[in-house]
């Protein structure tokens, strides 16, 4: 299954050799660390929360290595607390509204949603500029007028074709994202075109239709014997094709945004495998099921080793003169708002 | 005099530079193999603690870094100054097996007793807080849409109607007419034998069962059931408690992406069951009480639970861990306190 490559590397990038991202985090570290970290955040009841996700975030960040040289993770955790206390009191109030006067929490609904592009550029810009190699932190210069311009268009575009124009939505969205982004002061490009997009949801589409068909029309053969194939085979075969759907969909998109970033200095080149995804997804389900839980841990460095590990930078090797950006604070209201709603803004 | 090798990044270009750092007592950094020398007290300077083995940063005050894996150094000067207690406390916490074997024993009994203790009893305090009011609105929409979706109109004569909704008197009183218990009559294919309480004190009784009871005293003892559950909120407290659970998971599984995070939804819909089969036999238990109270023999309640076991016999078996309601022949021995037999 090698769908996901076709879709990759052109040619118009600086003609050099990769460097390869490695990752250096191990599962049984990372085990002790997450395990005293969660056991504080439940005993603080979540309040320690906001220093565990510092504590997790920078583990990967460290252990991301580029050059022999790590990434770094720097937000401040009393940020998050504060961002994570406002999100809990305006929930309550809403609630409270809500449940008091309904008429007046639609309204309130309503009002959340004007306010979701402001959120989306407050997480990324919280997200990117806490966010740093070789101490130059990265920058998101883009503006909620932005946002909203964006989502107002391509969301129309997918209301008028009802549904199959949602391509050039998440095709829009990503564009947006990219261009806005820089390391220091160097800006990133993106390179992807909307019929990427299209191809990647229009192969999925197949994949899911043709696989369903098949599963109708065996089905129907096998109603008659009823039993196994109907109880088991049935649930089993439709499992894996939503997985194998899935993990080729993630794949392809991962691959085409990453693979499409660049700046005038160097790309960034990711060549995810389907089927080592697919793998991973299964034994990661299995292992946590079997562990119940304690496996965790361990699958989220194996996702983060195949994925960082399966990155590279294409660049004339030299990575030491980029210059630093003027650096406002943010705050992480925007950033823990939006994860609250599990809204994903990012790459 | 500690001294130790380190990058240096001035934070305005990503040009590493290779220096060696010394550390003379009581407080200052010197930073050597720059154009010039460079000194800051240890006052300014921010030190990450350590995470695992990654490399440890000092931040120094005009933006620019030290980067240094040689974790003694900082640690001597940490110590020499005083500080960093309580990052190389959570280091020393984070790096040994044995605290993360007792990590987990305590997050197992901690999970354990708020799962089967602390969540239920802030759950009940709570939902017996929520005023009427919300309560008379949450049940007149479900009953609605339930109309909407599952039921259909009676079809049983309204004599019959009257006749049951007698029985309910008696239990009105017992609960001091604090609760206002109303009951309606539906037909339903799907749902068959069957009862329902809403939380605005609706029970819903279907023709089915209606029509499976063979004495009055077999619907008390089935409206005492239903009754439990709208005097103990177990709807309300059910919503809260699943509510809760899922915080409490998504703490946990925090940092899990996508697909994998299903596995986390398995130990959810466990703990919800259980939930459930508690405030089953909760029900069951306040109607034991109710019948004790009437005279009627508790024998009326495990023979209308036989005949709904009968009457559902080709429903598919949900295994006991998933299911909403103990089996029934656990609930008969709790009624009975002995098995029954099978009929």
């Amino acid at each position: 299954m090698d769908l996901a490559n076709e879709s990759v590397v052109h040619e118009s990038a600086p003609p050099d050799s990769p460097i390869q991202f490695q990752f250096t985090g191990n599962s049984h570290e990372y085990f002790r660390i997450w395990i005293v970290n969660t056991l504080l955040t439940i005993l603080t009841l979540g309040i320690y929360s906001a220093w565990a996700k510092v504590r997790k975030q920078r583990y990967f960040y460290s252990n991301t290595l580029l050059q022999d040289e790590p990434f770094d993770y720097l937000a401040d955790p009393v940020k998050i607390l504060k961002g994570r206390l406002l999100v809990l009191v305006i929930f309550a109030v809403y609630a409270f509204i809500a449940a008091a006067n309904p008429i007046l929490g639609i309204l309130l609904t309503l009002l959340a949603l004007a306010f979701f592009p402001w959120l989306m550029v407050m997480s990324l810009r919280f997200k990117l500029r806490n966010s740093a190699y070789r101490n130059i932190r990265f920058n998101f210069r883009g503006t909620p007028s932005q946002a909203a311009g964006v989502l107002i268009k391509a969301g129309l575009v997918t209301l008028i074709t009802l549904g199959i124009g949602y391509p050039y939505f998440a095709y829009k969205r990503r564009d947006w994202v990219v261009s806005n982004s820089s390391y220091g002061t160097t800006p990133f490009t993106f390179s992807a075109t909307a019929g990427n997009f299209f191809g990647i949801y229009i192969i999925t589409g197949l994949l899911l239709t043709v696989g369903i068909f098949f599963a109708i029309t065996v089905g129907f053969l096998f109603a008659f014997m009823g039993g196994i194939v109907a109880t088991v085979l049935m649930p089993v075969y439709v499992g894996a094709l939503y997985l194998a759907a899935f993990a080729y969909f993630y794949t392809a998109i991962t691959n085409l945004v990453y693979s499409n970033c660049a700046t005038e200095r160097f790309k960034l080149n990711s060549n995810l495998k389907t089927g080592a995804m697919m793998g991973l997804y299964i034994t990661n389900a299995i292992g946590i099921v079997v562990s119940l839980g304690l496996l965790i841990p361990w699958a989220a460095i194996r996702m983060a080793r195949y994925r960082i590990e399966h990155l590279a930078l294409l660049s004339d090797g030299d990575l030491e003169s980029f210059i630093a950006g003027e650096q406002e604070q943010v705050s992480a209201a925007g950033e823990e708002i939006a994860e609250f709603f599990d809204i994903d803004v990012g790459l | 005099m500690i001294r130790f090798e380190a990058s240096y990044y001035d934070g305005k270009s990503s040009r590493k530079k290779a220096v060696e750092v010394a550390f003379s007592p009581p407080g200052r950094l010197r930073i050597i193999g720059l154009d010039r020398d460079l000194l800051h007290n240890l006052g300014e300077v921010r030190i990450s603690p350590q995470l695992g083995d990654t490399l440890r940063s000092i931040y120094l005050p005009d933006g620019a870094k030290l980067e240094t894996g040689d974790h003694r150094a900082v640690d001597a000067i940490l110590e020499a100054s005083r500080s960093g207690r309580w990052g190389r406390l959570r280091h020393l916490l984070e790096s040994r097996a044995r605290f993360a074997l007792a990590a987990v024993v305590i997050m197992i009994l901690v999970l354990w007793g708020l799962m089967g203790y602390g969540l239920p009893f802030l759950a009940a305090k709570v939902a017996q807080a929520v005023p009427a009011v919300l309560l008379e609105t949450i049940g007149k929409e479900s009953l609605a849409l339930l109309d909407r979706t599952l039921l259909r109109p009676t079809a049983l004569e309204a004599g019959k109607q009257d006749s049951i909704r007698l029985l309910l008197g008696p239990l009105v009183a017992a609960t001091e007419n604090a609760y206002d218990l109303r009951l309606e009559f539906r037909a339903s294919g799907r749902l068959g034998a069957n009862a329902l309480a809403l939380p605005s004190g609706v029970i819903v009784m279907t023709d089915d069962l209606v029509r499976l009871a063979e004495h009055a005293e077999d619907l008390t003892a089935v409206l005492a059931h239903e009754a439990g559950h709208i005097v103990q909120r177990h709807s309300l407290r059910q919503l809260l408690q699943s509510t809760a659970i899922l915080l409490v998971m998504a703490s946990i599984t925090g940092d899990l992406t996508s697909l994998t995070t299903l596995s986390a939804a398995l130990p959810t819909l466990l703990v919800d069951a259980s939930y459930s089969r508690a405030f089953e036999r909760e029900a069951d238990q306040f109607a034991l009480d109710y019948l004790a109270t009437q005279g009627i023999s508790s024998s009326h309640f495990a023979h209308i639970l036989l005949r709904l076991k009968a009457a559902h016999a080709d429903d598919p078996e949900v295994h006991n861990y998933l299911a909403s309601h103990p089996k029934t022949s656990q609930r008969i021995e709790g009624i009975t306190g002995s098995r029954p037999r099978q009929p």
